[in-house]
Order: structure tokens, then C-alpha cells, then sequence
């Protein structure tokens, strides 16, 4: 048999999405949790084992659970959110096959046929799912069929892959019940006639069954053994980031957040790491119970996309900021993203001490990124140069910026005279110098812009340390000092 | 029977402080641009991975003692991260763009940091370290804790770049843990004499006179004019 297909089922998988993003997962995994779908708000729709234990059950009216478990925790899922769940585990599931197709609310199809060289064969690739499953700390029961429902099937009775399909004739109803669409009436029908395994169908007619039980059952068993083609919608990943976290407790300090956040940059970085892009806004968005939802927006100095660094500045992040209220939910949103400039570095790079290779952009960013965490932009400045004679326009510090690729590369005028490496920020008044070493150098400039300066620059001595000082019509000024 | 000496010395077993080439291969020493400074230094140079204090009042060639140094490391293309400066008087004093591209600095390399305590200060100092992105660190702290020295002389060797302090403190003789330890005082304006509190590997010299190249006064040489003329 060729494995075609595989089928990723998650069991509870939003509960257990729920409950990893809360900032301590470990005692709640112990209290009784459930779900309740926003439309449907009188039914259990999924509950942990610890409600489990006292009784609750799924599709247990609301009333009854609460009786028999008056401890229980109950959490709101609406559909949105349920897609995005899925969708960000399809995303996670891209890795293994270029088609991946959503099957809600616990299920995805993976087109595997065409990865078989890639990884080596059905079981080394099981294996890698299973091992990436298990680093996220997902429960995953994969199954591998012939056809898309084959492997479904193969998935809800957890056995992932049989080589030969010796047993696929002999699969009971029941069974075949937990992987296929049949609606109780169908499966009481086939009862009737006196079906229990899938070899007895495969006996029948099928345009007979098909007038029997309808054309959607017969549809389903064409598509199970492989006599009709099975149409799955591809999944399109979107260009913008979006996951969301719900919290059961709710978060009264802006350090609680950094613990989900971790875990949604990880996506986050892993999502830029297979797009090739790095991003310079990030956007947080908390929504409160009472008061209405605050946006933080994150801007870098420069473009990332490497958790760690996220992480850190972040981190930096939250310590200046305080919740204006308690925080219930949270969402992480990117969607303005940059190109990687240049993936390649140099194969046979430098020794460390002489760096001879090209602009590295992206590591020298890097440090800007983590300064400018800590530090205001008005205390992170680079220096220019304009071909101005006055001495305060032709040297400036300016505050960093992104696009300041033209900052430091003006030139100096021409008659630029020696000039000390500090300036004083104002010129403070002087007594006449006693020992003048050079000068006077005139700059007698600025007529057109307010600032017009005349002045006899010298250079002086005094007490050891050589200063600039000037000559204006107001008196003596030091200006530098020659270090 | 004892071994000869030197047998011993030739087998490597002894380490003498007079042998000045004493620098680990992986060190890269950088020229300073003055001869007798590079006598002075262990290794013939200004080496990476060493912490280097030194002591000057502002305006006594302090800082030109190393602008040889960061314009040859400003063709890499790293920061030279310039963390705080120095005080006169009660104001802060700025770098001044020109000098530094008249010395042959690329200025596109000069990343300032105007930290707003020295808590902060340290931090820059010690993240451009760490960072690896920085060919060279330059720092004006206004105090000195001997840990705060460790830490960034263990960030500096284990990165492999370069880091210069000007203390805007006195010289504290109890130690530091800075591999080399400078005092500058200017005899004239183009006479400078350093004297070497602590080199590592080697005993600290005598002091000594250092030439610097005629920048005060220029290389357009300008006419000195008697003040009375005006």
C-alpha cells in the first residue's frame, strides 16, 4: 500500500491550548476545567480529567456538571477562536508537507506522498511528527491511510500506520463510526441489514446502498477505499501574525504576561524563520474586564526575528509598562514585515579581531535592538558631519534611526582648522588665556539662518590642558577641549 | 643532579617578566601609533580582550592616545560604542564629529550611549561587550566597583574586543582587576607622559614621555599672532 495520507488528530486540543498559555499551566492541569462554546453556552463541550474524575462528561447539561462539580472552571470558546487554534497548529504542521488541510474542529490532512523521500520513508516521518509533537507538549494521535478518510480513520483508533491493510475489511461499524461522517440513523440502518464490518459493505452493490442510504454515504465509501477522488481545501496561510491567549486566572502584573508571550514569540519566530522575514512592530493587545482594551505597540531599532532577542526586549518592555486593570485575554499581532536582507554569510569567515568581510547589518542591529530596550531614544545617538563652517552645525549628534544610512557620511568643510575631540554643550565665559599655541582661526559665518557667529578661535594652554578658546565681540570663550 | 636553568627556562616552565612578546596567540594586538607606548604595552600593543583604565584629567591627550587605535578599528564594520563622557565643570562634554573624522575615525562606526545613571552605564557597557558587534567600547564611568571591572574585563576576553575607561575618578592604588592601568599627564602640548600602574605580564614601568602628532595646532600650521597687534 502507498501511504498517501496522514491525518494529525489533537485530542482536546483546546483545552489543552487553554490551559498551556496560562502563566502556571501545572496546578490548573489539575483543577476541573471545561469548555463551553459561545452559541452553545447550556452544554459541556470539552472538559480535562480531573472534571472527568468527578463526573463531568461532554455534552453534560451545564446544570448537571455544576451540581456534580461545583469546583468546576468554565472558559468560553468562540468559533474565531477555535479557527485560530487550528489554524496555528496548520501552520506548525507546514513544516512537515507543502498541503495541509484543516479538518475542524480537531483534525488536519497532510499530503504525504510526495514527502516520502524527504524524510526517509512513512515511519521515520511518524516518528519526527510524534518527536515535534512531543517537544511542544501536544497529545497527538497521527494515523497514515491510502486516502484521506483511511487515515482519519487510522487516527481515531490510534494506530497510526499498518503496512498491508489486512485488517481494513475486517474494521466493525463502531469503528468505523469514530473515523467517518455516519449519522446514527445510517449506522442503526446498516444494522439492520445486518452489516457489522467494513467487508460486508465492500460485498454490496454500492449504487443499491446508495439508494438505500443515500448518495452521501455511498460517496463517503467511494472516497474510504479509494474508487472516487477526495477534494480537500488546501490551507493558505495568511500574512499576518494573530494568536491569541485566554486567561482562566486573570493577570495583575505586567511580568505575568511574559510567560505566554514566550511561548507566542517562539511561534512567532518560527513563523518569521519560515517566511524569511523579520518584523520591527509588534503589537499587544489586552483586553480588560471592565475598561476598554489597551493597544501597546513595541517598535525595534531595527528589524528581528530571533526569539531570544524578542524575548529580551520584551522583557525590557514590560518592566517600564504598568496594567491599567486586570488583564483577561491577550493577543499578539504582527502584520508589517520585512524582507531578510541577505541570508548568506561568508563560508570561510574571518578569524574573530579582523572582520574584512561586508556590511553585517543584521548583527549590528542587533545590539541597537537591545540598547535601545533599556535605553530612550534621545540617549542613543550617532554622530554627523556637515560642511558648515560654524563648529556647532559641522559636528551633531543625532538620535538613531533606522533610516540613517546617509548619517556620519557628509564631509567637513575645507578649511576646517584642527578641531578638539569635546566640545562644551555652551560656550562658558573665560578670563584672557596667558599662552595662546595657535590661532586665531576666523569663523565669521551663519548670515542666512539667525545663527551668525564671528569669532578668533585659538588654541590654549592652561594649567596642562590645551583648550579652544574664542575671541567674540563679547569677550573670551572656551568651547573644546583637545583630549 | 639538578637541571640547569637553562634547560628549565628552554622547556618553558618558568614564565619571566621580562619577556615582553608574552601575549596568548589568541589575542590580536593593535598597533597604538606610538612607538614607545607599544614598547610599554605587554604584547606590543593595545590587545583584545583587556580591559584598559586610564587615568587623566579631561583635556591631557587622554583620548588621542587611542584615536590611532579606533581609526583602525573603525574600517570594521562593528560599533565603537562611546558610553557616557566626561565632566567639565558640571557640564557633560560632547564628542565632536570633526576631530574624530581629522584622525581618520569612521564616524558611521560611533554609536554614543548618554546613560542616565551609571547603574545604566554599566549595563551599555557591558551589553556592547557581550554583544559582539562592538570592535571597540569606550566608557566614562564616574565610579568603579571592582566587580563592575571584573565583569566587563571577563566580557571583554571572552568576546575578543576592545575596551578603554577613563575613570572621572582618582586612581585608586588598592587594585583593579583592568589588565592595564594608565596614568597620563600632559608636559606640553605635544609632550605627554604615561606612567604604567599595572600591566599584566609585565612589572609596572617607570614613567615615560610620549610624542603625540602635532593635532592642536594642526596640520595647516596657522600663524601665531601676537594678541597686542589686534
Amino acid at each position: 500500500m502507498t501511504a498517501r495520507w496522514m491525518y494529525l488528530l489533537f485530542p482536546q486540543l483546546y483545552l489543552q491550548q487553554v490551559i498551556s498559555h496560562q502563566p502556571d499551566p501545572e496546578p490548573l492541569a489539575r483543577q476541573p476545567v471545561a469548555l463551553i462554546l459561545q452559541h452553545q453556552q447550556r452544554h459541556i463541550w470539552q472538559c480535562n480529567r480531573a472534571a472527568q474524575a468527578a463526573g463531568v462528561e461532554q455534552d453534560m447539561p451545564l446544570n448537571t456538571a455544576m451540581s456534580l462539580c461545583p469546583a468546576l472552571r468554565l472558559l468560553p470558546m468562540d468559533m474565531q477562536q477555535q479557527q485560530q487554534i487550528l489554524h496555528a497548529r496548520a501552520h506548525w504542521a507546514g513544516q512537515f508537507s507543502a498541503f495541509v488541510s484543516p479538518d475542524p474542529p480537531h483534525g488536519l490532512w497532510l499530503e504525504i506522498a510526495s514527502m516520502l523521500r524527504l524524510f526517509q520513508g512513512p515511519d521515520a516521518l511518524l516518528h519526527q511528527i510524534q518527536q515535534a509533537a512531543a517537544d511542544e507538549g501536544w497529545p497527538l494521535q497521527p494515523g497514515i491511510g491510502q486516502t484521506p478518510l483511511m487515515a482519519r480513520i487510522r487516527a481515531h483508533l490510534n494506530q497510526p500506520f499498518v503496512s498491508d491493510n489486512r485488517d481494513l475489511p475486517l474494521l466493525t461499524l463502531a469503528q468505523l463510526q469514530q473515523g467517518l461522517p455516519l449519522t446514527p440513523p445510517q449506522v442503526y440502518q446498516l444494522q439492520r441489514l445486518g452489516i457489522q464490518r467494513l467487508q460486508d459493505i465492500q460485498r454490496l452493490p454500492l449504487s443499491g446502498l446508495a439508494s438505500r442510504l443515500g448518495v452521501p454515504f455511498s460517496q463517503t465509501i467511494r472516497r474510504l477505499l479509494g474508487m472516487e477522488s477526495h477534494p480537500l481545501e488546501a490551507f493558505h496561510s495568511e500574512e499576518m501574525f494573530q494568536q491569541q491567549v485566554n486567561f482562566i486566572h486573570e493577570v495583575e502584573y505586567s511580568n505575568g504576561l511574559l510567560f505566554p508571550l514566550q511561548r507566542l514569540l517562539k511561534r512567532l519566530s518560527e513563523f518569521l524563520q519560515r517566511r524569511q522575514l523579520s518584523t520591527r512592530l509588534l503589537e499587544l493587545q489586552l483586553s480588560h474586564r471592565q475598561q476598554p482594551d489597551t493597544d501597546w505597540q513595541i517598535r525595534f531599532a531595527h528589524s528581528e526575528h530571533q526569539h531570544s532577542q524578542l524575548v529580551f526586549m520584551l522583557r525590557h518592555f514590560l518592566e517600564n509598562r504598568r496594567l491599567s486593570a486586570p488583564v483577561q485575554s491577550l493577543v499578539l499581532r504582527v502584520t508589517q514585515f520585512t524582507r531578510r536582507s541577505r541570508g548568506q554569510t561568508n563560508l570561510l569567515a574571518p578569524a574573530s579581531g579582523s572582520y574584512a568581510g561586508e556590511d553585517s547589518t543584521q548583527e549590528t542591529g542587533q545590539l541597537l535592538n537591545r540598547l535601545s530596550a533599556r535605553l530612550q531614544p534621545q540617549q542613543l545617538l550617532r554622530l554627523h558631519t556637515e560642511p558648515d563652517p560654524r563648529p556647532e552645525q559641522a559636528s551633531r549628534l543625532m538620535p538613531h534611526q533606522e533610516k540613517s544610512e546617509n548619517i556620519g557620511t557628509g564631509a567637513l568643510h575645507p578649511h576646517t582648522g584642527p578641531r578638539p575631540v569635546w566640545l562644551l554643550p555652551e560656550p562658558r565665559p573665560c578670563p584672557r588665556p596667558q599662552q595662546i599655541i595657535a590661532g586665531p582661526e576666523r569663523i565669521c559665518s551663519g548670515w542666512w539662518d539667525e545663527q551668525s557667529i564671528r569669532r578668533d578661535y585659538y588654541v590654549c594652554q592652561q594649567d596642562g590642558q590645551i583648550l579652544w578658546l574664542f575671541r567674540s565681540p563679547r569677550g573670551w570663550f572656551i568651547h573644546g577641549v583637545f583630549a | 643532579m639538578p637541571l640547569p636553568l637553562d634547560q628549565v627556562i628552554a622547556s618553558g616552565q618558568v614564565w619571566q617578566g621580562r619577556t615582553n612578546a608574552d601575549c596568548q596567540p589568541e589575542h590580536s594586538v593593535l598597533d597604538t601609533g606610538f612607538r614607545r607606548l607599544n614598547e610599554a604595552l605587554p604584547g606590543h600593543g593595545w590587545q583584545s580582550g583587556q580591559v584598559c583604565e586610564i587615568y587623566a584629567h579631561s583635556g591631557h591627550g587622554e583620548v588621542s592616545l587611542v584615536l590611532p587605535a579606533l581609526a583602525r578599528l573603525s574600517q570594521q564594520p562593528r560599533w565603537i560604542l562611546w558610553v557616557g563622557s566626561p565632566h567639565s565643570e558640571g557640564a557633560k562634554l560632547l564628542p565632536q564629529a570633526a576631530a574624530l573624522q581629522q584622525a581618520g575615525v569612521d564616524i558611521r562606526r560611533v554609536l554614543l550611549v548618554h546613560p542616565k545613571d551609571e547603574q545604566q552605564a554599566m549595563w551599555s557597557l557591558e551589553e556592547g561587550l557581550k554583544s559582539g558587534h562592538c570592535s571597540a567600547v569606550l566608557g566614562w564611568p564616574g565610579q568603579l566597583n571592582k566587580p563592575h571591572i571584573r565583569r566587563l574585563q571577563l566580557a571583554c576576553s571572552r568576546h575578543q574586543s576592545y575596551c578603554w575607561l577613563w575613570p572621572r575618578i582618582p586612581f585608586d592604588p588598592s587594585g583593579s582587576p583592568a589588565a592595564v592601568r594608565l596614568g597620563i599627564e600632559r608636559r606640553s602640548p605635544t609632550e605627554l607622559s604615561v606612567e604604567c600602574y599595572k600591566r599584566r605580564g609585565l612589572w609596572p614601568g617607570q614613567p615615560f614621555t610620549l610624542t603625540l602628532p602635532d593635532t592642536a595646532s594642526g596640520k595647516t600650521a596657522l600663524p601665531v599672532h601676537s594678541l597686542q597687534t589686534q
